[in-house]
């Protein structure tokens, strides 16, 4: 029994052409998944922020007078706005581009304001690398890249005006900033390469469902009469 | 505006060309309120509290606190309701752990200002609470806040520091934005003032609640 090559040509593109489409599928998923996450993040991070500064501070004193705290309004209306986009975004786009890189820069100045509203306490600071391994749930280094760019920013603006803020120090170098980046490129490099082994490893399966999925069809079957299954078939 | 942001939120397959150019606007305008609200809430921070009269050169006798002659003395005044005066008192507890190698060490106090009409009861709160953790650090309660006024103190976590010959050392805070731990030069000023160093700094801002209501105005 001799084998048709312009059959086999045609079933192998379909192969590669069905790796693909489930591959691009397993991602969206992916990008889903860690958006259904990420919503119930940005509520819990607003809660949390509220009841911090509830909490912490609730009212600025003037004498006799009190008044509410600069911290609660800035957690319930900062914080509102910070997850207010990313929330609509995931509900509205979901996997759209756009949507996990807001998010990513919504995360880490969200870290800024838990820094704020914790008065500086420099465990908070930890925040910002929880965040890094959240949203490398997404598997995108790039979104990582915007993530980075941001906590550069902003240390580097802050370094400059209010150094104790991010250093706890005074008297800091401009340059320190890239000590604290440095840090986060760290994680951020174990990061992606755990997302492109992982992307790898999630190619392999698209490539074993389009390869599992070709051979049950009765057209590829036909095509490749020399497989002993078509004898039982 | 509003209305094309949403359309290009819901367009779904009919998304227009310009769909995601009104969406970027929008993530723009958001990007931009975000840190326009963090920098309105960090220059809050770095607002210091009304400008402090200055300080009597020498130790007022006839205060609650008697004359220290022979031994330092660091005084913070503080509303006892300022949820700001934690970072405050955290930084003073750290400050204290500088002192080990002086001697002799300061005395420490503490000054809760009790408004004009209010009871002792006034005081307490977290940062009685807070004080009382200290080790070495003695509370004293300011009538009226008419000690306060006599130091220039307008501010809660407002430090004086005097020498043991009973010269004004240092005044002002010591930390360096509203409610936030961690370094500030003042700090610093009243470590190199007590171990005999010259520093560059003799005052520096305070950064907490008024310690007086605000005047009525009309």
């Amino acid at each position: 029994m001799s084998l048709d090559p312009a059959a086999l040509s045609a079933v192998a593109d379909r192969i590669l052409a069905k790796t693909e489409s489930t591959y691009e599928d397993f991602v969206r998923r992916w990008h889903l998944r860690a958006e259904r996450m990420f919503l119930w993040l940005m509520v819990g991070q607003w809660l949390f922020g509220i009841f911090i500064a509830v909490t912490v501070s609730p009212f600025a004193w003037e004498g006799k007078t009190r008044v509410v705290s600069n911290h609660v309004l800035a957690a319930v209306v900062l914080g509102g706005l910070l997850s207010a986009l990313p929330i609509a975004l995931i509900l509205l786009r979901p996997g759209w581009v756009g949507t996990r890189h807001v998010i990513a820069f919504s995360q880490v100045m969200w870290s800024a304001l838990l820094i704020h509203l914790t008065g500086g306490r420099i465990e908070t600071h930890f925040h910002v690398f929880g965040s890094l391994a959240f949203l490398a749930f997404y598997r995108d280094w790039k979104v990582l890249v915007t993530a980075t760019v941001t906590v550069a920013a902003d240390h580097f603006v802050r370094g400059l005006f209010i150094p104790e803020s991010v250093y706890g120090v005074a008297n800091a170098s401009a340059w320190r900033f890239l000590e604290h980046a440095g840090w986060v490129v760290f994680e951020v490099s174990v990061l992606t390469y755990g997302i492109w082994l992982s992307l790898n490893e999630l190619r392999r399966i698209a490539e074993n469902v389009a390869q599992v999925e070709a051979f049950a069809e009765r057209e590829v079957l036909a095509a490749v009469p020399a497989i002993p299954v078509q004898a039982t078939a | 505006m509003l209305h094309r942001a949403f359309a290009a939120w819901r367009g779904g397959g009919r998304r227009k060309a310009g769909g995601n150019a009104t969406l970027i606007a929008v993530i723009a305008l958001w990007a931009l309120a975000v840190i326009g609200g963090e920098v309105m809430m960090w220059s809050y921070q770095l607002t210091p509290g009304a400008t402090a009269a200055a300080a009597p050169a020498t130790w007022p006798a006839g205060g609650a606190i008697p004359a220290h002659r022979g031994r330092p003395l660091l005084l913070m005044v503080a509303h006892p309701k300022c949820a700001c005066t934690r970072a405050s008192l955290n930084e003073l507890r750290r400050l204290i752990a500088r002192f080990e190698a002086l001697s002799p060490p300061p005395d420490i106090y503490l000054s809760l200002v009790v408004p004009e009409g209010e009871g002792a009861g006034w005081i307490d709160g977290p940062v009685l609470r807070n004080a009382s953790s200290i080790a070495g650090v003695r509370v004293v309660l300011d009538p009226g806040g008419r000690f306060a006024a006599r130091l220039g103190a307008t501010t809660s976590g407002h430090v004086l520091v005097y020498g043991a010959d009973d010269a004004l050392l240092f005044s002002g805070g010591i930390t360096a934005a509203r409610a936030h731990e961690g370094d500030a030069p003042g700090q610093n000023a009243i470590v190199r003032a007590l171990y005999g160093q010259t520093s560059p700094i003799h005052r520096s801002p305070v950064f907490g609640c008024g310690l007086r209501s605000p005047a009525v105005k009309g």
